[in-house]
């Protein structure tokens, strides 16, 4: 169960131009992101889990009022 | 002998017997093996506490089962029994878990529905999410049928009694921590292999990205490219992105879950420290660029406020208001 930063280390050993589906916007070739983005993705992130929280209280509270 | 009333949730369902519970807590119970958890109002504390250790630990070694086989069934890139394999688990997670909930729902609000309509409308919903998730859809209904599968397999686990939900959290917070950190864990040696690969990790994933930007120039594509570009707009290809598991998401909702059964202000301090724990590990992967547990930060804060909020803030708030002390 991880959180992922799809940014691949930069010594990985696949490098542009070896071929394979990772050859297009291979994070090597990628600038790095900025704060502002990155923290907009994390409020992107934090969005859905907020969203499957509230509705996992709704649930409980309409389908078995009496737990 | 007194059921305690998470036993009485577990406990009290016999199939094809006397008074069947047509609640949702009496339908799950149903699933053979889900109606042993009965804790009698006499048992001492000390065996709750060693009932529920072992079954976390049998939890956890599961779940060590599970992400192993997963490992190998990666290393062999035996990709089509992975994805048969993720597909009936959320198909049928979404038909027979939203069934239950559907079925529940009616029962209590008394609404009639034939069977043929609710067989059919489950089976529907069933191939709907399968379809979202691992083909073609538009990106709002892929996230809204993982939200889905998250909150059903949540409220499922909120059936667990008490004592045993806490330590299953606290054992698979600890075991998440090993899998993604350790030099070789299984997490940890999954997402390696994806990246040395560049195929993507197998298992369910919630991504977060940046939109690439869609060229506004059309007249000069041909019309090839305008179909991309249409494409493209239904579903934006994105750049830089951060993925979370979706297990994350169930067992942070199964922690509300369990809070939620208690008291109203012990939700919105949980719901807090989940959020809090996970943007300090969002702030963590900024820095540290790698594969991090979603877990521990929010998992612990919320263990921590839940019983902070029982034991201190609500006994408080109460004694202030017999006392007719307002704080502002």
């Amino acid at each position: 169960m991880p959180a992922i930063d799809d940014v691949r280390d930069l010594d990985d050993s696949k490098k542009p131009g070896d071929g394979g589906s990772s050859d297009q916007g291979s994070a090597v070739e990628e600038p790095p992101i900025s704060l502002e983005d990155h923290l907009k993705q994390a409020v992107a992130v934090l969005k859905p889990v907020a969203l499957t929280m509230i509705l996992v209280v709704i649930l409980g509270m309409f389908v078995d009022l009496d737990r | 002998m007194e059921e305690t009333e998470v036993g009485v949730a577990w406990g009290s369902q016999s199939p094809g017997g006397e008074g069947e519970d047509e609640s949702y807590a009496g339908l799950v119970g149903q699933i053979p093996g889900l109606s042993s958890f009965v804790f009698d109002s006499d048992t001492p504390w000390w065996l709750m506490v060693i009932i529920a250790l072992v079954n976390a630990v049998l939890f956890m070694a599961l779940i060590v089962v599970v992400t192993c086989v997963l490992l190998l069934l990666f290393y062999f890139k035996c990709m089509k029994i992975i994805y048969g394999w993720l597909m009936m688990s959320s198909g049928l997670l979404l038909s027979v878990f939203g069934g239950f909930t559907f079925y529940a729902l009616l029962y209590r609000y008394n609404v009639p529905f034939d069977f043929f309509s609710f067989m059919f409308l489950l089976f529907n919903f069933g191939l709907a999410g399968v379809v979202s998730i691992f083909w073609r859809s538009p990106k709002k209904m892929k996230q809204g049928f993982l939200i889905l599968v998250s909150v059903l397999l949540a409220n499922g686990f909120t059936l667990l009694p008490d004592i045993l939900t806490w330590f299953v959290l606290g054992v698979v917070a600890f075991y998440d921590i090993f899998a993604v950190l350790a030099p070789k864990g299984p997490l940890k040696m999954i997402v390696k292999l994806s990246q040395k690969r560049g195929q993507p990790i197998p298992g369910l994933l919630y991504e977060v990205g940046m939109a690439a930007p869609i060229p506004p120039d059309e007249a000069s594509c041909t019309e090839e490219e305008r179909n991309l570009i249409e494409l493209n707009r239904l579903d934006p290809p994105v750049g830089h992105t951060v993925k979370l598991g979706l297990g994350d998401f169930v067992f942070y909702s199964v922690l509300l879950g369990r809070a939620a059964l208690y008291d109203l202000v012990t939700v919105f301090t949980c719901f807090i420290a989940v959020l809090m724990g996970l943007i300090c590990t969002l702030i963590l992967l900024l820095f540290l660029r790698r594969a991090l547990p979603a877990l521990p930060f929010s998992i612990f804060a919320g263990i921590f406020f839940y019983y902070m909020t029982r034991l201190v803030l609500v006994p408080y708030a109460i004694e202030l208001g017999l006392n007719l002390v307002f704080i502002c």
